[in-house]
């Protein structure tokens, strides 16, 4: 099982879209799913179990057709595991860790990071705490006074 | 924000890189700059490979090493990594 912690629904539908349905055939003969369920499935509003089986399809899909690279042979996509540092700054999440030959980012929304909640509070957006560590760091973060917050921010960059 | 370094793995979309050597050779440093935070910049200024070239502008760029690619991803998942 995978421990997500940041999911980019905007990119699984754009992309998901677009896979051919001859690939989404093939899958659900692998997965044993009825092809007609699986792509009435995921036409609906996406819950959380579509969501994660739609990211699967999706990988395997990228995997299978894209050109895949890794951090050090990088191509038009990147899957790898690295050791990362993660930060927040305003709405963007910013995950950033070292190869053996190059250096990676990856900039994204806040609003992908599970657990990320945002409401309206009087006409603003307003950001729930939750449970999320990058949430939790923010939060405690904002306890200690500016000259604290800028040292952690200093710890944290890569 | 999370200061400890943790195992990710992650599937993303390449947006841009740029290899190290171009970084110094195009002057476009300031730009990397805004693009993967300064520290990252730092991280391979502080290479001692680095220090000839930055000591001495005319040393050449053959000298730096040209395996440091840095590289700018839009995340599609990141997930907890054992």
């Amino acid at each position: 099982m995978k421990y997500y912690i940041y999911v980019s629904d905007t990119k699984v539908d754009m992309l998901y879209a677009q896979i051919p349905q001859s690939f989404l055939s093939k899958i659900s003969v692998e997965l044993k799913i009825d092809a007609k369920i699986l792509s009435t499935t995921f036409k609906r509003p996406s819950s959380e179990e579509n969501r994660y089986s739609k990211l699967e399809i999706l990988s395997r899909y990228i995997q299978e057709n894209e050109k895949v690279g890794t951090s050090d042979f990088h191509d038009n996509y990147i899957q790898d595991r690295l050791p990362m540092r993660w930060m927040s700054h305003g709405n963007l999440v910013y995950f950033s860790g070292a190869g053996n030959k190059s250096i990676i980012g990856l900039a994204g929304s806040s609003r992908n990071v599970l657990g990320f909640i945002e409401t309206k509070y009087e006409g603003h957006d307003v950001s729930l705490p939750s449970s999320s560590p990058l949430d939790v760091l923010n939060r405690l973060a904002e306890i200690f006074d500016a000259e604290d917050k800028k040292i952690m921010m200093k710890e944290i960059m890569v | 924000m999370s200061g400890s370094v943790q195992n990710f793995e992650f599937l993303a979309r390449r947006q841009a890189y740029k290899n190290v050597i171009d970084v110094y050779d195009d002057n476009m440093r300031g730009d990397l700059d805004s693009w993967y935070g300064k520290k990252a910049i730092k991280r391979n200024r502080n290479n001692k490979e680095f220090e000839p070239y930055l000591k001495d502008s005319n040393y050449r760029l053959s000298n730096i090493p040209k395996k440091d690619v840095v590289i700018l991803g839009s995340p599609i998942y990141v997930a907890l990594s054992d």
